[in-house]
């Protein structure tokens, strides 16, 4: 054999290795979508990622695909050129709405663990979320309502996530026909003057706090109940904060065991959430099924979360309501809606 | 072949021994970067834990000023979990204020809190947060970036959330990294990334460095001698092969030249000097001298293959002329003409040819009368025996162009002409032997009856009567046993001189049998023809011995329709005679 055969024979050979690496040998990828410009409101879901991509097998690439307020939807771009058909993240509806377009240009498949809107979802394609949508929430929380006899309910609204706000107040306003029903803004608290039988929260966790103790003091009577935003592990540490109800999705008998590994950081549904998210983009990858099969195969499968089995139910998880009564031993379960 | 398989070889081991080298520096490097980074995280560490210790102090009494003794510490501040911002040092109240939320998340989250950036008057500067031994408080430290010297260094939470520590504001996650390994160095994509966890907070120091980077660091002296060396071998290798190939060259060409050869020919190149070149070309003109001997062979076979075919159709000819003339179809002469045509157009080298048997002379071409004399070297003069004659040939040549082969072909056929007119002789005689009885010379029972044809259409057609008479000597068998076999020949030869005598030129007397004569008189009634009967047979009684003979006498058309029927009547009539 002469030396032109030789160098001939390698060439092609590592031609054939160059392609088999570049197309044949590459691994599913999955992005992970986190801001690093809020970072602080996205830990959890970060940790519940870090913890699902521990414990999964190595045959899926993961990739951090950072981004900012300003810059998420190029970032959203340049990883689906880069090859990345699969996405989780942790974003808000608000997020969502401007990422919808490039999703199903590109036929690429989301998984989220914090959007509830199903207005934003309905709009979209290929976008799938593990929590429960608000309408299940104001469904719960109507039914809680309901349950309890309440005749009066001033609704408090939170400044920011307006989108959020605005449909949950609306809808409960729907949902409790016959009963009476007032909505504040959280600035014009002192505008309430009777005592309602429930103030329901539909505001950050640090706004609830600061208008349970004020509201208190006005109003002993009254009753709290606050949406999944207003949720914190820390919520029990304040001993004014004894009695509220908090909705959350994630039975708390989880949030009282850390996750392994983990010593620093408290577990909260979002984390439990953003691990079964990953999960099911892992599956997903693996699998290979594409954004015109996918909703097909996440309802006609179960999948295993870290607290349980579930099922998908159109564009969201079948997850039930949790609600939460903050006493001085912690959270504990008072009531639970669907699932 | 083997020089090159030598240098083959030591380039091999010379690629292997750099590649090993450079495999060994590059790890030699990497783990002089990993010391380097955990060196920086043991310091990184040692402050934080630092930072740890003073933060846990805080509980409602912040530490003292003079305690301060970390390096780059720029400032602190307790912040009760209500958010309310209770004590500040070296840094502004409302600037923490400002961050409220955050602390406020961190505090309500447990002991962790994540690190980030804060912008303050001397720049930017990280925020470290610890939960104080009072529930109810989180201590804050403002920590300057600058102390880790290492670029792309982050200092990353438990959660994956790094914060850059070289100067640059910069969040980054840092998931996909720590999902993979949580200490040492890897490589992952395009960069090698060195994890050291620093303890405090399970915070780690992350080093992102490219491939490239650490590859360009594989530059000291090692490497450029080795890359000459290298090289060097290249270029030997390159030369060698080089001059090897211009060595081989007229082999090589040679060698194609016989891979593509069709066909057996000379190699015309400018390497014809080339010994094996030499000899090859050498064994090519033996080739084509033997192939055209070969062909000279092959093409005088042909030749000789068709004169043979041409003689043998000839032969045929001849056969089928002489057939004709035996059969009175053709003359004799007509048909040695025909063939000496034939002959003639049958090689080219035969301008003329000419013969003389008995009285018959045929000359054709430039052949005379006169050319039997002459005995040149352009004739072929032959005298042959048939088989009662002689024949005499001659046969004009071109001297330049005929061969030996043509003469004897020409030979062949003459003695083949002769042995046909020997035949001829042969039939000849035979014929006339066939006509006649040998013994009285009478006509033959064949011959009279297609003479008595000829007679019976003259007869109907001139309306004259026909008279057959018939003669049988009685006991004949008993006259051969007593007087013999000679007086029984010489009876018949008697009786056939009788017939001849008394009868005319025109009539037709034949052997008819063993011991019987028929007659046929031309012209004669029967009444003349009984005559005649009597006279005959009165003679042939006269012979020296008793003969005793019967006749009968019948005329045609008087006697018979036809003369088959008049001679079956005859026959009739002598055999019932006693």
């Amino acid at each position: 054999m002469n030396l032109k055969k030789t160098i001939a024979i390698a060439l092609l050979m590592s031609i054939g290795a160059f392609l088999y690496l570049s197309f044949f040998g590459r691994k599913p990828t999955i992005g992970i979508l986190l801001p690093t410009d809020d970072v602080s409101a996205h830990t959890n879901a970060r940790v519940g990622f870090l913890m699902a991509m521990r414990e999964l097998p190595p045959d899926v690439k993961f990739v951090d695909v950072d981004y900012t307020a300003t810059s998420l939807e190029k970032v959203l771009k340049n990883s689906i050129r880069d090859g990345i058909r699969y996405f989780v993240a942790d974003n808000y509806s608000s997020e969502l709405v401007g990422l919808e377009g490039i999703l199903r240009k590109n036929r690429a498949i989301l998984v989220e663990s914090m959007v509830t809107n199903p207005n934003v979802l309905k709009n979209a394609k290929c976008v799938y979320t593990l929590a429960p949508t608000d309408d299940v929430q104001t469904r719960a929380m109507a039914a809680y309502v309901r349950m309890k006899g309440y005749k009066s309910v001033v609704l408090v609204k939170g400044i920011g996530d307006s989108q959020y706000v605005e449909y949950l107040t609306d809808h409960l306003t729907q949902l409790l026909k016959g009963i009476n029903v007032v909505s504040v803004t959280f600035d014009d608290l002192q505008k309430v003057k009777r005592a309602p039988d429930l103030f329901v929260f539909i505001t950050s966790t640090v706004e609830a706090m600061e208008a349970v103790g004020y509201l208190k003091a006005r109003f002993p009577r009254s009753h709290f109940l606050g949406s999944d935003w207003t949720f914190q592990n820390s919520l029990s540490s304040d001993p004014l904060m004894k009695g509220f109800i908090t909705v959350g999705f994630v039975d708390p008998i989880y949030l009282k065991v850390k996750m392994s590994r983990l010593s620093g950081i408290s577990v909260t549904p979002n984390s439990i959430l953003a691990y079964d998210a990953l999960r099911v983009a892992y599956i997903l990858a693996t699998k290979g099924i594409g954004c015109s099969k996918v909703k097909k195969y996440l309802e006609d499968h179960t999948f295993l979360g870290l607290t349980g089995p579930f099922s998908f139910d159109g564009f969201h998880a079948n997850m039930p309501v949790y609600f939460y009564k903050v006493t001085a031993s912690g959270l504990r379960l008072a009531w639970k809606f669907g699932g | 072949m083997r020089g090159k398989f030598t240098i083959l070889i030591l380039t091999l081991i010379i690629v292997c021994v750099g590649a090993i080298t450079f495999f060994v520096y590059t790890e030699k490097n990497l783990n002089a970067f990993e010391t380097q980074v955990k060196l920086s995280a043991e310091q990184l560490k040692v402050y934080v834990d630092l930072v740890e210790k003073y933060l846990k102090s805080m509980k409602l009494l912040p530490f003292s000023e003079d305690s301060v003794n970390v390096s780059n510490l720029e400032g602190y501040a307790l912040v009760r979990s209500d958010g309310t911002v209770t004590y500040t040092f070296g840094v502004s109240k409302s600037l923490i204020e400002k961050y409220t939320n955050i602390y406020q998340y961190a505090t309500m989250n447990g002991e962790y809190v994540f690190p980030f950036f804060i912008p303050t008057k001397r720049g930017l500067s990280i925020l470290l947060a610890v939960k104080t031994i009072s529930p109810s408080y989180v201590a804050f430290c403002l920590v300057k970036p600058t102390k880790c010297k290492l670029e792309n260094s982050y200092l990353v939470d438990e959660s994956a959330l790094g914060v850059r520590l070289d100067g640059r504001l910069e969040h980054r996650d840092f998931l996909a990294v720590l999902s993979e390994k949580r200490k040492g160095f890897f490589l992952r994509g395009k960069f090698f990334y060195f994890v050291e966890p620093t303890g405090f907070g399970n915070y780690s120091l992350i080093v992102e460095r490219s491939v490239w980077s650490i590859l360009s660091t594989f530059n000291n002296v090692f490497f450029y001698l080795w890359l000459t060396v290298l090289i060097s071998i290249l270029l030997v290798f390159f030369f060698f092969e080089n001059s090897v190939r211009k060595k081989s060259a007229p082999i090589v060409k040679f060698g194609e030249f016989l891979r593509n050869l069709s066909e057996f020919k000379r190699f015309e190149s400018d390497y014809a000097d080339d010994e094996t070149v030499f000899k090859y070309n050498k064994l090519v003109d033996e080739y084509e001298k033997f192939k055209n001997r070969c062909e000279d062979a092959f093409r005088q076979l042909s030749e000789t293959n068709h004169e043979i075919e041409s003689v043998n159709d000839l032969f045929v000819e001849f056969s089928i002329l002489f057939n004709e003339v035996r059969n009175e179809r053709k003359d004799l002469e007509e048909a040695l003409r025909a063939i000496f045509r034939r002959m003639l157009d049958f090689s080219k080298p035969i301008t003329g040819i000419g013969m003389k048997y008995e009285k018959t002379e045929v000359y054709l071409g430039t052949v005379n009368s006169f050319n039997f004399d002459r005995n040149t070297s352009n004739h072929l003069s032959l005298e042959m025996k048939t088989e009662y004659k002689k024949v005499k040939y001659v046969v004009d040549v071109d001297r330049f162009t005929v061969n030996e082969r043509t003469r004897e072909m020409v030979k062949t056929l003459l003695h083949h002409l002769t042995l046909f007119l020997s035949i001829h002789e042969i039939l000849e005689v035979s014929k006339s032997s066939m006509k006649y009885d040998p013994l009285t010379n009478l006509l033959t029972r064949q011959e009279f009856e297609s003479m008595v044809k000829r007679e019976v259409a003259l007869a109907d057609r001139e309306k004259f009567p026909l008279s057959f008479m018939i003669l049988d000597v009685k006991e004949m068998r008993k006259f051969n046993e007593r007087y013999g076999l000679l007086n029984g020949d010489a009876l018949l030869k008697y009786i056939a001189n009788v017939f001849l005598k008394n009868t005319r030129f025109t009539d037709i007397v034949s052997r008819y049998g063993e011991d019987s004569f028929l007659v046929c008189f031309h012209g004669m009634k029967k009444g003349d023809c009984l005559v005649k009967e009597k006279r005959i047979v009165s003679q042939i009684t006269q012979f020296r011995y008793e003969v005793n003979v019967k006749t009968a006498v019948l005329s045609y058309p008087l006697d018979g329709e036809d003369v088959p029927l008049v001679i079956r009547r005859l026959e009739k009539a002598i055999t019932s005679l006693k």
